[in-house]
């Protein structure tokens, strides 16, 4: 294991911390604010994840 | 209350939102709850908090002012943004290192709750001053 929380779980920590203030920063109200927390939060683990498989035949 | 006739110091005030920005830079958080925002102030406070601790459990670099190159000072202006856990993180003596992917992280970690902090106390100051409800 690269860090204590592993790759994964660091992306996840720092995913998580990111989209629920950018969430509560941008929405209003709890209902837009879940919605807004939840897209960003796949966008940031989907996308890091495609990015990570993009990159993987170029790796070895 | 417009910033353009608010009288200084009071709700809505350029000097009100200037204190209000202040406070949520140096106290992750402090801005919304002086703007009674309850519920932004705990977030942003955990969030920040968190993301801070994190870059200093992964033994992340804390950036000085002494920075010798670019990337060293945008680093230390990213680092600055976390207000008063900087100047903490950096009294608790915690040796970098960035020879691990550990220390990498947390480098980055931590910038990222500098920025996110400023981000936050920008919130606060939108609020304060009626540019934002």
């Amino acid at each position: 294991m690269i860090t204590p929380l592993g790759h994964f779980g660091a992306m996840t920590v720092f995913a998580a911390a990111a989209s629920v203030t950018l969430a509560f920063q941008s929405r209003p109200n709890n209902r837009e604010r879940m919605v807004y927390a939840v897209k960003t939060f796949a966008m940031f683990v989907g996308g890091a994840i495609a990015l990570a498989w993009l990159l993987y035949p170029i790796s070895r | 209350m417009t910033s353009d006739h608010a009288p200084e110091g009071s709700p809505g005030s350029f000097a009100w939102g200037l204190a209000v920005f202040l406070a949520g830079w140096l106290v992750p958080g402090l801005g919304h709850a002086l703007l009674r925002r309850w519920s932004r102030a705990v977030v942003f406070c955990l969030s920040v908090i968190l993301l801070a601790a994190t870059g200093v459990w992964l033994r992340g670099m804390i950036f000085g002012k002494q920075s010798t190159d670019a990337f060293e000072l945008l680093g230390f202006l990213a680092d600055l943004g976390s207000g008063a856990l900087y100047p903490l993180s950096r009294s608790l003596g915690i040796a970098a290192d960035v020879s691990r992917a550990a220390g990498d992280y947390g480098t980055r970690f931590f910038a990222a709750a500098g920025a996110l902090n400023l981000l936050c106390a920008f919130d606060a100051y939108a609020i304060a001053t009626g540019h934002k409800p």
